[in-house]
């Protein structure tokens, strides 16, 4: 995994109840936006995310299938998360 | 400068950068030559860590017993300097000079600076430049702590605080009740991280609570597969959710959270089970639910209102479409079937998966489509030999006409150019404008389709009905030059899996009763 989805993935493990937007994980992290929404969806790709997508916005979160969520910490764990 | 850490390396960091501590530094230099230089960190018991730096000493070098009688000189140092909270002096086992400052935060000693091993008698100014330096740090680190502390305590609220902005965004997107709940439902598992969350509704004339959405992790097993307490429907008064609804009050117990939904009386409830990892819900998670259950309240009744007003709205343009087909009837060319027109295009969309404006545009635009045609005059509507130049330009202008008719009514406007140009044909020889190809909207291509299907269905006086197939093939025969492509094929799709047939029987019987 790479830096920024790296840190994405950190993120949204260390505050799994959160759901954000593209715009609100920039501002969080002090990424550039334009880093943060295709690393976003690469993550939901490799369903680490989920997407919640509406019209107006999406809001991203942690996944919710505790395999997976175990896999990140092992993951993060070794990254040094 | 050789140091020791015991706990409170930003303490040594924050010195070492210190200028009074360099300073400080460069007054022991000639005196002191090789000093050590201690941190240690309370409320743990103070315990020396011997360093690097310590192998300098000679005493220290020797043996156990000389290490510890050091120890014991040093920790006698700090117990005067905690006990006095001033900086203390003394001389080591091998009668080096040192000194140790205790560092007070709130009235209490949190831990100790300490110097030892200085080869001359240091001045006294030396101590009291160290004090200053200690001080200073200390109080940064403090204000340091401080706002550490304050960002570890705000940080989760402005998460959460952030999150309930992304749903409220996220919910008030939709004015589609069916979409809302079980999104709603999926948003609060999320955010509560629970194994499930449900939405029950209170249905007003049955005083019963109505399950309206589930949401749970696929992954959570037999909580998701055990049967819900309101799967059916509940008696306000019963179960968690019905004593929730009825004294309009959260309930928090036993990995159960459920929060009302009120507006000015009590509409249903969120309930969520089963937070993740066996945690119990929190003050804070009844706070966060809540919060969620005020912004569901506000969409839900939103998505009511909408609901309320399109059904007004839907059934002002029935009736209008009604007296359109009696103005039509009254002419003796046939029964129009305006009815099963709106299934048979409606059904296309379908087929073709529109969303859900364009389609409610189309179902609109399917009651009104030929409300022009009640300007043409009935002699050309049944003239059974061609059309003159002038009487086709009048049948030409019907859409337009008709159109106009609907200007006035705001709600139609996304409809109209579907009525407009329902009468184009897909290689651009229709009328009004000649529009062709998929600049023509799609859902007066879907229109043009569904319009010529009925009309070949439907018995006129001058003609016998087609059968379903007879009339796919025709429309098949004139796909590409009359009809989009994909529209016939998607009507087709449909004729082959029988779905007309039951709309042909609903819709026409609909228009003769």
């Amino acid at each position: 995994m790479s830096a920024v989805p790296a840190k994405i993935a950190g993120f949204f493990h260390e505050h799994p109840e959160s759901i954000e937007t593209a715009r609100g994980v920039a501002t969080w992290l002090g990424i550039p936006l334009g880093d943060v929404e295709p690393a976003l969806e690469a993550l939901v790709a490799a369903r680490v995310l989920m997407a919640h997508r509406s019209r107006a916005t999406t809001g991203y979160s942690l996944t919710s299938d505790s395999a997976a969520v175990k896999w990140i910490k092992r993951l993060l764990g070794r990254r040094g998360h | 400068m050789s140091m020791v850490t015991n706990g409170v390396p930003t303490l040594l960091e924050c010195l070492g950068r210190h200028p009074g501590f360099r300073r400080l530094q460069g007054v022991l230099r000639p005196v002191a030559r090789r000093p050590i230089w201690w941190a240690i960190n309370l409320p743990k018991p103070p315990r020396l860590e011997y360093h690097e730096a310590c192998k300098t000493c000679r005493f220290v070098r020797a043996s156990r017993a000389q290490r510890l009688t050091c120890q014991r000189t040093f920790l006698n140092a700090l117990a005067r300097a905690g006990a006095t909270r001033q900086p203390h002096t003394f001389i080591c086992p091998i009668q080096r000079p040192a000194f140790v400052i205790p560092i007070s935060q709130e009235n209490q000693v949190t831990g100790y600076v300490a110097m030892c091993h200085s080869e001359r008698p240091f001045p006294a100014t030396a101590v009291e430049m160290a004090t200053l330096a200690v001080g200073s740090v200390a109080r940064e680190l403090e204000k340091e702590r401080e706002l550490t502390n304050l960002y570890e305590s705000i940080q989760p609220r402005c998460i959460a605080l952030s999150t309930v902005h992304t749903i409220h965004r996220l919910i008030n997107s939709t004015l589609n009740f069916d979409e809302l709940l079980p999104r709603l439902a999926r948003l609060c598992a999320q955010v509560l991280r629970a194994r499930r969350c449900s939405i029950a509704l209170v249905d007003p004339d049955r005083r019963l609570l109505i399950l309206k959405a589930v949401a749970g992790s696929p992954s959570l097993g037999r909580a998701v597969q055990a049967p819900h307490p309101v799967e059916r429907p509940l008696k306000i008064g019963r179960g968690v959710p019905g004593r929730v609804v009825a004294a309009c009050q959260a309930y928090l117990r036993d990995g159960v959270l459920a929060v009302p939904l009120v507006d000015q009386e009590c509409l249903g409830v969120i309930m969520v089970e089963g937070k993740q990892h066996e945690a119990p819900f929190t003050a804070f998670d009844q706070e966060i639910l809540t919060t969620l259950a005020e912004q569901a309240v506000v969409a839900i009744t939103n998505a009511r209102l909408y609901a309320q007003q399109e059904k007004v709205a839907l059934g002002t343009i029935k009736s209008l479409a009604g007296i359109l087909d009696t103005l039509d009837t009254e002419t003796p060319r046939g029964k129009p079937h305006t009815r099963f027109l709106v299934l048979a295009a409606l059904a296309i969309a379908d087929e073709l998966g529109i969303g859900a404006e364009d389609r409610r545009s189309l179902h609109y635009a399917a009651l009104l489509h030929d409300a022009g045609r009640v300007t043409i005059p009935d002699e050309i509507l049944l003239k059974p030999t061609k059309l003159t130049g002038r009487e086709q330009r009048i049948v030409e202008r019907h859409p337009a006409r008709g159109v106009e008719f609907m200007r006035p009514l705001e709600i139609l406007e996304p409809a109209i150019p579907i009525i407009l140009h329902h009468h184009e044909r897909f290689d651009g020889r229709g009328y009004p404008k000649g529009l062709k190809g998929p600049v023509i909207p799609l859902g007066a291509r879907i229109m043009a389709v569904a319009n010529a299907f009925e009309a070949m269905i439907c018995e006129r006086p001058y003609r016998e009905a087609l059968t379903i197939e007879e009339a796919a093939r025709e429309i098949q025969r004139n796909a590409g030059t009359q009809f989009d492509p994909r529209v016939v094929e998607a009507f087709r799709r449909l004729v082959r899996r029988g779905k007309l047939r039951p709309l042909v029987t609903r819709g026409v019987a609909r228009a003769s009763a």
